[in-house]
């Protein structure tokens, strides 16, 4: 390997055998990450596209393959909005001000993490199912959330809500209320400081925040999985398709597939790019 | 008529920030708040600012009530410790931010805004930083950038905090300077907080001490320092030494002598302080004569000779401040013995809570001879 | 008199818990009715089935494991990556991310693809003996699969920020490589170590998408508790099954994810004033 022998130490020069752990410990990590992930991401393209670039092209242009890559775009254009403003809520509560309940708020907000995506799904289905609290209030007026766009939203929702608060609110902390407070006592009001002060400071954050959070939002399945019903063209997020589509058509679902892993390559590279170039104002600590 | 605080109050849980504190600012005054950090001097001015609100008491400025008004129309015009310039824009940018957030109506025409901007940058020795960004100014600058900042939007009230904190030395003395001219050409009511005595007594017309929460005293730098008030204000502002010293009649035993008490009533006095400071312990011209003492360091700064003494009979150390040039005359080495005399004590009566309700300076001649035992009123506990 | 001298905290806070309540608190609530109203006999009844209890075993003793193995690994990688510098070192640390973003349907089917009798992987280790896909060492694998950036993206920070000086330190008193390790740098970093666990924890036991593939979801053997959760909802219509089963499933990680800051509060009582 190559990259095994550009290892090159901090300080001094080591000795041969601290050299030696040096390269053992790179080769290590390296083996780690190429096995445990670089191998099934080439697998997905290389799955995709073993019948052929025809076949692949055949496959993601299938109606019912469009119709989900629609749907999975507006629940995420749903979705995310919603969590960015969640997020800038909760950040300008949680930082400018002192109140009672504000570890339990805090608590809350990071709750969804620890929430298994399959029991999110099924607690909006015992509430806005066909038997929850408002099933029979929602049929009534002719309103379905389950198995229908509500439901799907609820979910990602549910599953997204901490992504952009959780990167905003250790940097807002940081930043302090200095600023804000400077901007108060010169006649800014509340939207101004917002727009003036705040937001052009955390916005890489916000951004980084906001591309994690869609990244998941598009990628989502247990959540989605179980308020979905998985109604063809209907209701089958991207994910969903893919699903289903691998007990029927491997190579398509591959193909299907490679579309949502493509979605993920751009995220990452452009969360590199917003780290090496704005990394200095896009986390507290470092 | 200025600003009237009165009675302010402020607790965070069990610690009091501020307890009763009263205060008037006449117009166009250069105040100083001096005290140790947690004296409650920050409290003070963020509640003058309209980013606290006290519990008890209240401000008004010319009859009007300061409280009731919010933060962003109140006129105050504040220069924060950190100066908490907008990182993201330019010089001119912060120093126009107050004037563009203007609603509309009050808001000045966009060449009105720049030619104020351009008039304080060049007020505040800044023309040619216009465009600079807070992060490529000096510290210095960054300072001046904050005060032009808060001067925009003509406020009535200047408060700065901290302003020389966290400057370095030599800046600091020149800033210190340019500022009080500034104050002088401009004329605005100005209240700034320090912990640091020598700025606040070069500085302001009128110094404020607090402690704990409390004012000490409240008087002109001359006052302060040559009458402090209490003991604290001794201790902080003029280095005053404790001396165990106790109160007999009209008489005060310190170590052996006994000096005259003129003008301190003892009544309701629970305890008694006795401060001597540096420069009023002086080498006794001749040996035999005075307290006897062993000369522990010697240290020479800046014209001055910081001599360590161990006065007999006492516990701790006390330090002696000469000219470079009364020393000269004596040849006393680091560890020999030498005779003081203390020109002038201070001398305080506290009631049983702490409130000092007598005080006075004595003077010698004051009379050498032991003291004879006797029926002493042992005040003190 | 309000203290909230900033504007916008009542529309802030007011937002917050309107989606906080709406998306999350009416769910949960939600979930704790219908397994309170199943009573004590009733939840028993649900939870001791011999494929439930297999499930809920294999849940969090896979996970128990994976997150462990998560805390070596992901200290190999947090390590060569912010302490030495190789070709492709910035690819590497990018790629960490790639189980936190690639959507766990996607990963699912990947692993199942490489893993299975036929796949690149599994043909090769076939031969000896070894099968992964659709048994318990292939929900190990995907579990390991999605832990592992919490743990490396927990500790880089950390590592980047612990001084060099505390090991030149300890080199200069005389401590070996190895005690300069496990002396100085393990328990400073031991608190990070066990939150990253904690993340990569919580993030195993919930996961669907990436191991019900590869899981191959036999019965007894194989089936993960959300799995069983899916089950019921979608075949069986068993909705107070599900929600049994989904409380337990809470409860149970949150317990343990509250046992972890415990010890994590021991472990970092050093920084702790007084």
């Amino acid at each position: 390997m190559a990259a095994v022998a550009a290892v090159v130490s901090i300080g001094g020069r080591p000795s041969w055998s601290v050299r030696g752990a040096r390269i053992a410990l790179v080769v290590a990590a390296v083996t780690v990450l190429a096995w445990l992930l670089v191998l099934p991401l080439l697998a997905i393209f290389a799955e995709a596209f073993r019948q052929g670039v025809a076949f692949f092209l055949d496959a993601i242009r299938q109606p019912d393959t469009l119709a989900a890559v629609r749907l999975t775009l507006t629940v995420a254009a749903i979705a995310v909005p919603v969590n960015l403003v969640f997020g800038l809520a909760a950040a300008w509560a949680m930082t400018h001000f002192h109140f009672r309940g504000k570890a339990l708020l805090g608590a809350l907000i990071d709750l969804p993490f620890s929430v298994s995506p399959v029991v999110a799904g099924m607690m909006l289905i015992l509430v806005f199912g066909k038997y929850g609290w408002f099933g029979s209030w929602l049929e009534a007026h002719g309103w379905q959330v389950i198995f229908a766009l509500p439901g799907l939203v609820l979910a990602t929702v549910f599953v997204t809500l901490p992504f952009v608060a959780r990167e905003l609110i250790p940097l807002m902390q940081a930043q302090g209320s200095e600023q804000e407070e400077a901007a108060l006592t010169l006649g800014a009001n509340g939207w101004q400081i917002f727009f003036r002060v705040t937001l052009p400071r955390v916005r890489w954050a916000l951004l980084y925040g906001v591309l994690l959070c869609n990244a998941r939002a598009m990628g989502e399945f247990g959540a989605v999985y179980v308020v979905s019903g998985h109604l063809r063209g209907l209701t089958n997020t991207l994910p969903l398709q893919v699903d289903q589509l691998y007990e029927e058509n491997f190579s398509a679902a591959f193909a299907v597939a490679s579309l949502l892993a493509l979605l993920t390559l751009v995220t990452l590279g452009v969360k590199r790019v917003l780290e090496w170039r704005h990394g200095e104002v896009l986390h507290a600590d470092h | 008529m200025g600003i009237e605080i009165s009675r302010l109050r402020r607790q965070f849980g069990s610690f009091i920030a501020l307890d009763d504190v009263s205060l008037d600012i006449a117009d166009g005054e250069f105040v100083a708040v001096l005290g140790p950090s947690g004296s409650g001097k920050t409290s003070l001015l963020r509640i003058l600012a309209g980013l606290d609100q006290p519990d008890l008491g209240s401000v008004q400025r010319d009859g009007q009530d300061l409280l009731a008004l919010d933060a962003r129309r109140r006129g105050v015009g504040l220069v924060f410790q950190h100066y908490a310039l907008f990182p993201h824009m330019t010089v001119a940018q912060n120093v126009a931010f107050g004037l563009r957030v203007r609603p509309w109506r009050l808001r000045p025409k966009a060449s009105a805004i720049k030619a104020s901007v351009e008039a304080l940058l060049h007020r505040v020795e800044l023309d040619a930083f216009a465009s600079r960004y807070p992060a490529q100014l000096s510290g210095g600058q960054r300072q001046r950038v904050a005060l032009a900042r808060a001067l925009a939007i003509e406020p009535r009230l200047l408060l700065l905090d901290e302003p020389f904190g966290a400057l370095d030395a030599q800046v600091r003395v020149n800033l210190r300077r340019w500022l009080r001219e500034f104050h002088r050409s401009l004329g605005i009511t100005t209240l700034f907080v320090t912990h640091d005595q020598d700025e606040a007594l070069e500085m302001a017309d009128r110094v404020v001490v607090m402690n704990r929460g409390r004012i000490e005293q409240i008087g002109t730098p001359e006052q302060i320092y040559h009458q402090p008030a209490t003991a604290f204000v001794s201790r902080f502002i003029a280095r005053g030494q404790p001396l165990p010293g106790e109160v007999a009649g009209s008489s005060l035993h310190v170590l052996g002598h006994a000096w005259q008490l003129d003008g301190f009533s003892s009544t309701d006095i629970h305890t008694v302080a006795v401060h001597v400071r540096p420069e009023h312990i002086v080498p006794a011209t001749r040996h035999g004569e005075g307290l006897a003492a062993c000369l522990l360091s010697l240290r020479h700064v800046a014209g001055t000779v910081r001599a360590g003494l161990q006065v007999e009979g006492m516990d701790e150390p006390l330090e002696a401040e000469w000219s470079e040039r009364d020393w000269s005359r004596h040849s006393v080495g680091v560890g020999e013995p030498i005779d003081v005399h203390f020109q002038s004590l201070s001398v305080f009566g506290m009631d049983r809570e702490g409130r000092v309700r007598a005080r006075t300076d004595c003077h010698p001649p004051y009379s050498a001879s032991p003291i004879a035992i006797g029926p002493w009123r042992r005040l003190g506990a | 008199m309000s203290r909230h001298v900033l504007p916008g905290f009542r529309l802030s806070a007011g937002y917050t818990l309107a989606v906080l309540g709406g998306c999350v608190l009416l769910p949960l609530s939600a979930l704790l009715w219908t397994a309170c109203e199943l009573g004590p006999a009733g939840w028993w009844a649900q939870v001791a089935t011999r494929r439930v209890l297999a499930s809920l075993r294999l849940s969090f003793g896979a996970a128990l494991l994976a997150a462990s193995i998560d805390v070596i690994l992901g200290l190999l990688i947090a390590w060569v990556l912010v302490r030495y510098r190789f070709a492709f070192r910035r690819v590497c640390d990018a790629l960490v991310d790639l189980p936190f973003a690639l959507p766990t349907a996607v990963a699912g089917i990947a692993l199942t693809a490489l893993y299975a009798p036929n796949g690149w992987i599994g043909s090769r280790l076939q031969p000896l003996g070894i099968e992964v896909a659709y048994t318990r060492l292939g929900v190990l694998l995907a579990m390991v699969f999605v832990g592992l950036p919490f743990v490396v993206r927990t500790l880089q920070p950390v590592l980047e920020s612990l001084e060099s000086d505390l090991e030149e330190a300890a080199y200069t008193l005389g401590a070996s490589p190895l005690q300069r390790f496990s002396r100085v740098l393990l328990p400073l970093l031991l608190p990070t170590l066990l939150t990253g666990y904690a993340l990569a924890l919580a993030r195993a036991i919930g996961e669907y998408g990436s191991v019900v593939f590869i899981s191959g979801n036999r019965l007894f053997r194989t089936e993960i508790a959300p799995y069983l959760i899916v089950q019921k909802i979608d075949s069986q219509y068993d909705y107070r099954g599900a929600a049994a089963l989904g409380a337990v499933m809470l409860a149970a990680s949150l317990l343990l994810l509250m046992a972890v800051a415990v010890l994590q509060r021991w472990t970092h009582r050093w920084a702790v004033l007084r």
